[in-house]
C-alpha cells in the first residue's frame, strides 16, 4: 500500500462509531479495512460521556487496524449536529506570483480571506466549502490553480460550529490517540457519495436518518444550500418496538433488522417470529404485519419532519426528489413508505464499494471522497493516515518522514497549521 | 493201541457209571420227595372231613355225597396209593437197573396220580364244606325268609287299598313263596341240603323283587293317579295363564303333549298294577322329565320377556342415536363433497353403510311390530333383540368411522394449508434477505429458482382452492413447492456466503494492489465478477490474485477468523 495515498475516516454516530480505511488509487477509492463499534457516549447526536466515546472510537479503530495491519494516526473526522452553521461567504485576493499564475496558496489565501467574518466568539469555523473560484471576473471556476490572473475571487460556504461542541469531539478523538487530518461537514461528505451531479444542480434532499438523528440537507445548484438535524432516529424506532412488544432493546434491535418492516400494507402477517418478554421467561409470537404497525407510524413521523423541515428551509419543490440513506432506511418497506408520504421521487442511496455496501456507511466513504477532493483543490496535504504496525517493513523508515516533513515544511500549513491555530484559540 | 482203546474204555466205563451213580442219586431223590408226598396225603384227615355230614340228616344227596366220599377215599388209600408205593420200588429196581428212561417215565406216572388224588382230596373237603355250610345257611336263611314272606303278608295286607288290583298279584305270589318254602323243607328233610340251597336263592331274589315291587306300587300309582294328572292340569293352566298374560306360545306343543299324558294315565296305571314296573317307571321318568323341560322353557320365555321388555327401550335409543349419526354423516358429506373430492372407496362405504342401517331399521320394524303384536315367542323375541343390538353398535361404529375420515379429509386440508403458509413465509424471509444483502446482482439461476417456487405456491394454492379439493393432488403440489422452496433458500444461503466470502477477499486484496499490477488487474477481473452477480468466480479470482501474499486466504474467511 501507498501509504500518501490512505484515508482514514471516523464517522461518530449516535448508534455507532465507524472506522473505514480506504487507499485512493487511480482516481478510484478502494476499501481496505473497516472497524465499527456501539456508540454509548452520545445522545441525539451529541457527546455525553467523553471517556464512553473514546472506548467507542479506539474499539473501531482497533478492528480496523487489525484487517489492514497498520496503525491508524491521522482521521478524517465527521462533525453534525445543529450547532453547524453555513453562511455564504467570500473573499478576494491579488495573485501573488510574479507570473500571474494562480497557486495553492493563493488558494490559501483567498480561503483566509473568505473566513474574515464576524462570528460569535462561542462560534468556530470549521471549514470553507468554495462553490466557485472567479478569476479577473470570471466565474465558475472549480479549480483555478494554474491559470493566469490578477485576482482571485471565491464564493463559497463558511461552515461554523459551536466551540464546545467542536470541542468535545476533537477531545475525544486526540484522547483516542488520533490525529486529526482534516473535519468535514457530514452531509457534505455523504452528498459526494450519494448524489449525482444532476441531482445536486437540480435540487434535491438529502435525508440521512442515523441511530439518533436524521440529518436534512438540500443541495441545489450543485452546492449544499441548508441543513438541518432533527433528534429523532432509528433508534426511536427501537425504543417503540420495545415499549410495544414489551421486550429489551438489544431484542427490538434484533426484530427490527430481521423482521421488521416499515410499511404495513406491505408487510405480511404470515412472517412470525418469537420474542423474549421483560420479566419473563415465556415467549411471544407477533408478526410481521403487527410490527409494521409501530414501526410506520414513527417513520411517517420521522418523514413527515423532515417534509416540513425542508418546507422550513424554503424549498418547496426539489426536482430532484429525496435521497434516503443512513443506517435506519435499511428497514424494508421504508422506501415505499417514504414515497407515499412524501408524494414525490424517492430513491435510496447505497455506496457501492466493496466492503461497504451499505447506507450506514455513506458518511465514512463520503468523508473519505470528500477530503480527497479537498486535498486537489485546497491543497491540503495528502493524508498519510497510517503506519506500519511491523517495524522491520520496508516501508517503516518511510513512514514517519513525509509526516515529519509536512510538519516542518512552512510553505504548505495546510490544515496541520489550521488545528494548531485552532486549539491555540482554545488555550489563549 | 491196545492201551489207547483200553484207556478209552475205561474212561467210558467210569464216565458211564458216574453218570449212572448221578442219575440214580437223582430219582431216588425224587422217589424220596414223592414218598413224603404220598405221607403227606395219607395222613390228611379225609375220613374226619367226610364223618361231618354224619351231622346232618343222612338221606338223600347227603347219603349219596357220604358213600361217593367214602368210596372215593377208600380207593384212594387202598388201592392207589398202594400202587403208588409200588412204583417206587419198580423206579428205584429200575435206576438201579440203570432204565432210568423208563424210571423216570414211571416217576412221572406217579406223580400225576398223587396231583390227582390231591386235587380229588380238596374236591372232596370242598363238597363237605359246601354240603355242611349250606345246610347251615338254608336253616338261617329259610328263617330270614319267613320272616320276610311274614313282613310282606303284613304289608300287602295293610296296604291292600294302596295297592289297588295289584294286591291280588301279590297275594298269589305269597302263595306261591309258601309252597317254595314247603318244597325247601321237603327237601332238607331228604338231605338235598344243595338242592334246597339253591332253591332258597331262587326264592329270596324273586322275593327281593316283590318287596320292592310292593313298596313302587303305592308310589306309583300315587303318582300316575293323583300327581301327575295334577301337574299336568297345573301346567296346562299356567300356559293359559301365561298366554292371556301376553305370551305366545301356541307354537309350543305342551298342551297337547300334557293332554296325551293325561289320556296314557290309564294304561299306565293297568302296567304299575299289573307289575310291570319297569316299564312304568321308565314311562313315568320320561313324563317328569319333559315335565320338568316345559318349566324350564316357561321360565326362559319369562326371562326372555324381562329381557326384552327392559332392552327395548334401550336399542330403541341406540336406533334412534344411529339415524342421528347416519343423518349427520349425511350433512357432513354433503358438505364436504362440496369442497373436496371424496374417494370412491370412502363412497362405496359410505353406501354400504347406509344400505345396511335401512336394512336394520327394517328388522327393527319387524321387531316392534312382532314384539307389539305378540306374534313370536319372547325367547325368539329375545335373539332377534341381541342380533339387531349387535348389528346396531357394529353399524354405529362404522358410521362414527367414516365420519372420522371426513373429518381426517379436513384435518389434512388444514395440515396442508398450514405448511403451505409455512412454505410462503420460508419464501418471505428469503426475499427479505435478499433484499437486505444488496447484491449488486442477483445471478439468474436464482432468480429463475426464486420465480419457479413462486409458481409452485401459487399451483399448490390453487390446488388448495379447488372445489372440490382433491388431496392427492394437493399433496403433490406441496411436495413440488417444498422442494423448490428448500432449494431456493439453499441456493440463497449458498450465494450470500459466496458473496459475502468475495467481498471480504476483494477488500482483503485491496491492500495489495497499489504494490503489485497484476494483483490490481487480478482483483479488478473479482470486482467485475462480483458486480455481475459471478459470486464463485469472484471469490476464485479475488483469493488467487493473493495467493502468495497470503495463501490461506480463503480459509481464514470460510472460517470466520480475523484476517490482518
Amino acid at each position: 500500500m501507498n501509504n500518501k495515498d490512505i484515508y482514514v475516516s471516523l464517522d461518530i454516530g449516535t448508534s455507532g462509531v465507524r472506522v473505514i480505511i480506504g487507499e485512493m488509487s487511480g482516481g478510484s477509492l478502494k476499501v481496505v479495512g473497516v472497524g465499527s463499534a456501539p456508540s454509548t457516549g452520545l445522545k441525539k447526536g451529541a457527546i455525553v460521556d467523553i471517556d464512553e466515546t473514546v472506548r467507542s472510537i479506539k474499539q473501531a479503530v482497533d478492528q480496523a487496524e487489525r484487517m489492514v495491519g497498520l496503525q491508524i494516526e491521522q482521521v478524517i473526522l465527521g462533525v453534525n449536529g445543529n450547532h453547524i452553521d453555513m453562511q455564504e461567504c467570500s473573499g478576494v485576493v491579488a495573485v501573488s506570483s510574479p507570473d500571474r499564475e494562480i497557486r495553492t496558496e493563493d488558494i490559501d489565501r483567498v480561503m483566509d480571506a473568505a473566513q474574515v467574518l464576524s462570528i460569535p466568539p462561542e462560534r468556530e469555523v470549521i471549514d470553507v466549502i468554495p462553490n466557485q473560484f472567479i478569476v479577473d471576473g470570471l466565474e465558475g471556476i472549480s479549480d483555478p490553480r494554474g491559470m493566469l490572473g490578477v485576482r482571485l475571487e471565491l464564493e463559497g460556504i463558511i461552515i461554523t460550529g459551536a466551540k464546545t461542541a467542536l470541542h468535545n469531539l476533537l477531545r475525544c478523538v486526540e484522547k483516542a490517540g488520533l490525529e486529526v487530518a482534516d473535519i468535514c461537514l457530514q452531509p457534505l461528505a455523504a452528498g459526494t457519495v450519494a448524489l449525482s451531479r444532476d441531482e445536486k444542480a437540480l435540487g434535491v434532499a438529502l435525508v440521512d436518518i442515523g441511530g439518533g438523528s436524521t440529518t436534512v440537507s438540500v443541495f441545489r445548484n450543485g452546492v449544499m444550500q441548508s441543513m438541518s438535524v432533527l433528534p429523532i432516529g432509528g433508534d426511536h424506532v427501537t425504543n417503540d418496538i420495545s415499549v410495544g412488544i414489551r421486550t429489551t432493546t438489544e431484542e427490538a434491535e434484533r426484530v427490527k433488522r430481521e423482521h421488521g418492516h416499515a410499511f404495513i400494507d406491505e408487510a405480511s402477517d404470515e412472517v412470525t417470529f418469537e420474542v423474549q418478554t421483560i420479566g419473563s421467561e415465556e415467549s411471544e409470537e407477533y408478526s410481521q404485519y403487527e410490527i409494521a404497525h409501530i414501526i410506520e407510524p414513527r417513520f411517517e413521523e420521522i418523514l413527515e419532519l423532515v417534509d416540513n423541515e425542508i418546507y422550513k428551509m424554503g424549498f418547496s419543490d426539489l426536482p430532484g426528489g429525496y435521497i434516503l440513506t443512513g443506517g435506519s432506511v435499511m428497514v424494508p418497506g421504508a422506501l415505499e413508505l417514504a414515497r407515499d408520504v412524501l408524494r414525490h421521487n424517492v430513491r435510496m442511496a447505497v455506496p457501492d464499494y466493496i466492503g461497504v455496501r451499505e447506507p450506514i456507511y455513506t458518511t465514512g466513504i463520503g468523508l473519505i471522497e470528500f477530503a480527497h477532493r479537498n486535498v486537489k483543490i485546497q491543497g491540503k496535504e495528502a493524508a498519510a493516515s497510517v503506519s506500519s504496525q511491523n517495524k522491520e517493513s520496508e516501508e517503516e523508515p518511510q513512514q514517519p518522514a513525509p509526516k515529519k516533513e509536512q510538519q516542518k515544511d512552512p510553505d504548505n500549513p495546510g490544515m496541520k497549521k489550521k488545528m494548531k491555530n485552532f486549539f491555540k484559540v482554545f488555550f489563549e | 493201541m491196545m492201551i489207547y482203546v483200553i484207556t478209552i474204555a475205561v474212561v467210558i466205563i467210569a464216565g458211564i457209571i458216574a453218570f449212572g451213580a448221578v442219575s440214580r442219586k437223582k430219582i431216588y431223590k425224587e422217589v424220596d420227595k414223592l414218598e413224603q408226598w404220598k405221607t403227606k396225603i395219607a395222613n390228611q384227615p379225609v375220613a374226619d372231613e367226610i364223618a361231618r355230614v354224619k351231622g346232618l340228616t343222612m338221606s338223600g344227596e347227603t347219603e349219596a355225597k357220604f358213600e361217593e366220599w367214602r368210596q372215593e377215599w377208600e380207593e384212594i388209600v387202598g388201592v392207589r396209593l398202594p400202587d403208588i408205593e409200588e412204583w417206587f420200588f419198580d423206579i428205584e429196581e429200575l435206576a438201579n437197573k440203570y432204565k432210568f428212561k423208563a424210571a423216570r417215565s414211571l416217576l412221572k406216572e406217579a406223580r400225576q396220580q398223587l396231583t390227582d388224588i390231591d386235587h380229588h382230596i380238596t374236591a372232596i373237603f370242598n363238597e363237605v364244606e359246601e354240603l355242611v355250610s349250606s345246610e347251615q345257611e338254608n336253616r338261617v336263611g329259610i328263617d330270614d325268609i319267613k320272616e320276610r314272606l311274614e313282613k310282606l303278608g303284613q304289608y300287602v295286607a295293610e296296604n291292600r287299598l294302596a295297592l289297588d288290583e295289584s294286591v291280588r298279584l301279590f297275594e298269589k305270589r305269597l302263595q306261591e313263596y309258601k309252597e317254595n318254602v314247603r318244597l325247601f323243607e321237603k327237601e332238607t328233610e331228604a338231605g338235598n341240603h344243595l338242592k334246597a340251597s339253591q332253591l332258597l336263592t331262587e326264592w329270596s331274589n324273586d322275593l327281593s323283587q316283590t318287596e320292592s315291587q310292593v313298596k313302587q306300587v303305592p308310589a306309583m300309582l300315587v303318582d300316575v293317579e293323583a300327581n301327575l294328572r295334577e301337574e299336568c292340569k297345573e301346567v296346562i293352566m299356567g300356559i293359559e295363564e301365561m298366554e292371556k298374560a301376553g305370551y305366545t306360545l301356541e307354537h309350543l306343543p305342551f298342551r297337547s303333549y300334557l293332554e296325551d299324558v293325561m289320556d296314557e294315565l290309564p294304561s299306565i296305571k293297568k302296567a304299575v298294577i299289573s307289575l310291570e314296573l319297569e316299564k312304568a317307571e321308565k314311562r313315568l321318568e320320561e313324563i317328569h322329565d319333559y315335565i320338568e323341560y316345559i318349566y324350564q322353557t316357561l321360565e326362559n320365555e319369562v326371562e326372555a320377556r324381562q329381557y326384552v321388555e327392559a332392552e327395548t327401550a334401550n336399542v330403541r335409543q341406540d336406533v334412534k342415536r344411529v339415524e342421528t349419526l347416519l343423518d349427520e354423516l349425511e350433512d357432513e358429506r354433503e358438505k364436504v363433497q362440496q369442497s373436496y373430492r371424496i374417494p370412491d372407496e370412502d363412497e362405496t362405504r359410505y353406501y354400504n353403510t347406509e344400505s345396511r342401517i335401512e336394512e336394520a331399521l327394517k328388522t327393527w320394524r319387524v321387531f316392534q311390530d312382532m314384539y307389539h303384536q305378540r306374534k313370536q315367542s319372547f325367547t325368539a323375541l329375545k335373539e332377534s333383540l341381541d342380533a339387531i343390538k349387535k348389528d346396531i353398535h357394529t353399524l354405529e361404529n362404522q358410521v362414527r368411522t367414516l365420519k372420522e375420515k371426513l373429518f381426517s379429509l379436513r384435518k389434512d386440508e388444514v395440515s396442508a394449508l398450514e405448511t403451505l403458509k409455512t412454505l410462503r413465509r420460508q419464501m418471505l424471509q428469503d426475499r427479505m434477505r435478499l433484499e437486505r444483502s444488496l447484491l449488486p446482482k442477483v445471478p439468474s439461476a436464482l432468480l429463475n429458482e426464486v420465480d419457479a417456487a413462486e409458481n409452485k405456491l401459487v399451483s399448490a394454492a390453487e390446488a388448495l382452492g379447488e372445489i372440490p379439493v382433491e388431496m392427492g393432488k394437493v399433496n403433490t403440489a406441496i411436495d413440488d413447492a417444498k422442494h423448490s422452496v428448500q432449494k431456493v433458500h439453499q441456493q440463497l444461503m449458498t450465494t450470500l456466503e459466496q458473496a459475502n466470502l468475495a467481498e471480504q477477499a476483494i477488500q482483503h486484496g485491496n491492500k495489495y494492489r497499489s504494490e503489485s499490477e497484476a494483483i490490481d488487474e487480478q482483483l479488478l477481473k473479482a470486482e467485475e465478477h462480483f458486480r455481475k452477480g459471478y459470486y464463485d468466480e469472484a471469490v476464485y479470482t479475488a483469493v488467487g490474485a493473493v495467493k502468495r501474499k497470503e495463501p490461506h486466504l480463503l480459509e481464514q474467511l470460510q472460517n470466520g477468523d480475523k484476517v490482518n
